[in-house]
């Protein structure tokens, strides 16, 4: 017989032996294929993908000026809050909140117009006693998308009330078109007598005009600036009015006894142009919705995948990774430690058994083994959760076999250098342990400091929550960086658990 | 021990210490071929790790092993597979079946894939024939033994290792382990084995007996039980009470190494250069003395007393040493 063939014959003593030890814990196998699927439907039935509401407790102050106010602002938002009551005293609120009875404290101001008159900002105080920096900046989130929205809600009012006064506005253009009108028919005629009156009226009015588009004036900027925005030859109203003053005051000096009065018709029918603009624009204001004024832009979110995310579908990526990485580890890391301390590598030692046909054996038939629990793990998510697959299923299949490879290694590695069990198990739970913070499944890269990278490139489940992420959500190929990466990291871990293992079965 | 035979082990002048404790020291010994050498010592005398130095999982802190002509440090993988061994605890996989567990065992020893018929000759060997697909966590003591046993005897090798292969069984079994022991020394194989058991030198060719690292001696049985007494022994009963000066009239004949001793009033115990001669001179000098003799014969004391003979001898000179 050949001695690649005895190679073989002795390689295949550990793959059938392993085979069958697992094979034979029917328990085991179940807990290794059901507990993580288990653990993912739970996830998915448990996962509450609505926002949390937040019991919440207002405190107005007995003499607070804007009472009416707030119990109709409140009455308007509605979602993340839960108005549970209000209150005048904020001892009362806050002894309340130490009780858990509510999650929030929110104080209003009591005389929010006197700081605006004293240009400082009136403020909402959101009291809570949150510790954990998510459901904190969850609060603080909240706390500004309710102070925005208030704000938002006191300039819809002032919107509102300004396109009520561009009614009366507009009643005044149209007074000051029809002067204009009689001052143009006049001049037309040549006669310069009336022509001369009729400008005196066209005066009276557009100061009235004047007068009230200069009182609500900020009001209409919003509009304007979009319509300037939109039309770039179009002026400001201050300019039209500017214009048109400009224009009266020169026919102001009409001589009435004069003749042809060509110059005079011009100046009144750019007069009537400007009116007519005031009055689109007004119109237009008027029309337009006082929350678009506000709020003129809003945003909108479109994702290039092909399908519509869910929370859980984003998970289960790094799940599969973390999972598949601890099933090979563990196995892999107690598979040498138990053949040192049962004493069979002392039968090794005496037998013309080699570290790389140990090694490798164990590891063809883990790989095997944990293939086949890889696949039955994906059925069930694919088919039971309904998780997008949008790559092609050769780029699953190998990133699967590319992290079990480099996981069973990492086993190996803590196999050879670990002296007992509990040992072995304790490292394979600081791998997982640091794979939840560092592999991206939990915490994004990006949120780590450049230095703790190192840590998360040496976990296999960086390597394949990214790939499967890709593979899976994105309908991405695997990027072959990372592909080579974690290829060459598991085959260093390799060749160091062969090179241990070659000491451990030398002679002592 | 026979200089005449091939030797398969050599151990000259091998010590082991690990750190300050010497596991071994100055051992020197020749396992011939076709052998049983036996190796009798209080537990932790040093009988397993003259075992591994011997099968290679030792490197000796001094002196030379020799195995096959070769160290075992140069071993090939084929001089491996001339050399079988059973280690002294139960090593092979308890979730595995029994045959499992031999396909495992044959499959290190690269032994080829048909292997029913020789797995059937093992089973029937070692008696545990009909029992195949038990797993090793559920059966008894004495059949994981077997097992083991099975299981090194699996690629046939010409020399076996057995580090205390009885330890923990019944007698009834112990027995038949020997059995099989001798039975494979019939189809010359070589068998080094060691044992707690005192008593089961008398199955061996030699016997080593080993104390605190340090081996003693080598001898068959009935040479080891010579030296531990100085000579052999005869007991004497007489039909009449035994008298001072016919004690001393025994110790005047050839062949009587010391005084006798009287066991009780008519029993006398006497130590002689060797039993055989030494019968037909006591029962001459009886005749020609008037005493007559209700039994003589040769007494074997039990290697149990020989060992602690042994022992005893050993402190004593340890002592005077001291």
């Amino acid at each position: 017989m050949s001695s690649l063939q005895e190679f073989f014959i002795r390689m295949s003593a550990f793959v059938r032996k392993e085979m069958a030890a697992i094979l034979r814990q029917p328990r085991l196998v179940a807990i290794l294929v059901l507990g993580p699927f288990l653990i993912l439907l739970l996830f998915g039935i448990g996962y509450r993908d609505s926002p949390r509401t937040l019991r919440t407790i207002l405190v107005v102050p007995e003499n607070s000026r804007i009472k009416t106010e707030i119990d109709d602002l409140m009455n308007r938002l509605t979602g993340a809050l839960d108005i549970v009551g209000t209150v005048s005293s904020e001892s009362e609120a806050l002894d309340r909140l130490d009780l858990q009875e509510v999650d929030l404290v929110l104080v209003t101001p009591a005389d929010p117009y006197d700081d605006i008159l004293q240009s400082q900002q009136s403020q909402f105080e959101v009291v809570h006693q949150e510790i954990d920096p998510l459901e904190i900046l969850y609060v603080n989130t909240l706390e500004r998308a309710y102070v925005q929205e208030i704000n938002r809600q006191v300039l819809v009012r002032g919107v509102t009330q300004a396109q009520k006064r561009a009614a009366t506005v507009e009643e005044k253009v149209a007074a000051s078109q029809a002067d204009a009108a009689a001052v143009r028919a006049d001049l037309e005629r040549g006669d310069g007598a009336n022509a001369l009156r009729d400008v005196g009226q066209l005066v009276t009015d557009f100061q009235a005009l004047n007068l009230s588009i200069a009182a609500s004036l900020s009001m209409f900027e919003g509009a304007q600036s979009l319509e300037k925005a939109q039309h770039q030859s179009s002026v400001l109203l201050e300019e039209r009015l500017a214009l048109i003053e400009r224009e009266l005051e020169d026919l102001s000096l009409l001589d009435p006894n004069g003749t042809g009065f060509k110059a005079e018709v011009a100046q009144v029918e750019l007069i009537e142009e400007e009116l007519a603009a005031i009055k689109d624009f007004f119109e237009t204001f008027q029309g337009m919705s006082s929350r678009v004024l506000v709020s003129p832009f809003a945003g909108k979110t479109v994702s290039v995948t092909q399908v519509d995310l869910g929370p859980i579908d984003f998970y289960v990526p790094g799940v599969i990774a973390l999972l598949l990485q601890h099933m090979a580890v563990t196995l892999a890391a107690l598979s040498i430690v138990r053949e040192r301390n049962s004493g069979t590598i002392e039968l090794f030692r005496a037998a013309p058994l080699s570290a790389m046909e140990t090694v490798l054996g164990k590891m063809v038939s883990f790989m095997v083994l944990t293939a086949v629990l890889a696949a039955i793990l994906t059925a069930l998510i694919v088919l039971g959760l309904k998780t997008p697959l949008l790559g092609t299923w050769l780029s699953y299949i190998a990133v699967v076999l590319a992290l079990l490879f480099t996981s069973l290694s990492l086993g190996f590695a803590i196999s050879v250098i670990s002296q007992t069990d509990s040992q072995a198990v304790q490292f394979s739970m600081i791998v997982l342990l640091a794979s939840i913070f560092f592999s991206g499944f939990f915490i994004a890269l990006h949120r780590l400091v450049a230095g703790i990278h190192i840590v998360s490139w040496l976990l296999p489940a960086t390597y394949g929550t990214d790939m499967l992420q890709d593979v899976m959500l994105r309908g991405r190929p695997p990027a072959t960086l990372l592909m080579g990466g974690l290829l060459l990291w598991g085959l260093i871990l390799f060749i160091f658990g062969w090179w241990r293992l070659r000491h451990l079965m030398a002679r002592e | 021990m026979t200089n005449d035979k091939v030797t398969l082990v050599k151990l000259q002048g091998v010590s082991k210490r690990f750190g300050e404790a010497t596991a071994v020291s100055d051992i020197t010994l020749d396992v011939p071929k076709g052998a049983i050498l036996g190796f009798i010592g209080p537990s932790g005398c040093g009988k397993t790790t003259t075992v591994r130095l011997m099968v290679g999982n030792y490197k000796p802190t001094a002196g030379t092993v020799q195995v096959f002509n070769r160290a075992p440090d140069k071993f090939k993988k084929a001089d491996l597979k001339r050399i079988g061994y059973m280690t002294q605890l139960f090593v092979l996989y308890p979730e595995l079946t029994i045959w499992e567990n031999l396909n495992f065992a044959a499959s290190i020893y690269g032994y080829p894939f048909r292997r029913k018929e020789r797995f059937a000759e093992l089973l029937d060997l070692v008696e545990l024939t009909g029992h195949e697909k038990k797993e090793a966590r559920n059966i008894s003591g004495g059949m994981q033994r077997r097992l083991s046993l099975a299981a090194t005897l699996i690629h046939k090798p010409e020399l076996i290792f057995l580090d205390e292969p009885t330890a923990g069984i019944d007698p009834v079994l112990r027995r038949k382990f020997w059995d099989h022991f001798h039975l494979l020394k019939e189809q010359g194989h070589t068998l080094f084995v060691t044992t707690q058991y005192v008593g089961e030198a008398a199955y061996c060719d030699y016997v080593g007996v080993m104390r605190n690292g340090r081996l003693l001696m080598v001898e068959t049985p009935d040479g080891l039980r010579r030296r531990a007494l100085g000579g052999e022994i005869v007991n004497m009963h007489t039909t009449a009470p035994v008298s001072g000066e016919t004690l001393a009239s025994i110790q005047g004949l050839p062949g009587v190494k010391k005084q006798p001793k009287l066991l009780d009033s008519q029993s006398v115990q006497i130590l002689v250069e060797e039993a055989d001669t030494a019968i037909p001179k006591l029962l001459h000098w009886s005749e020609n003395n008037n005493v007559e003799l209700d039994t003589i014969n040769e007494f074997v004391p039990p290697f149990d007393d020989i060992f602690v003979k042994i022992m005893e001898d050993e402190t004593a000179k340890e002592e005077v040493a001291a």
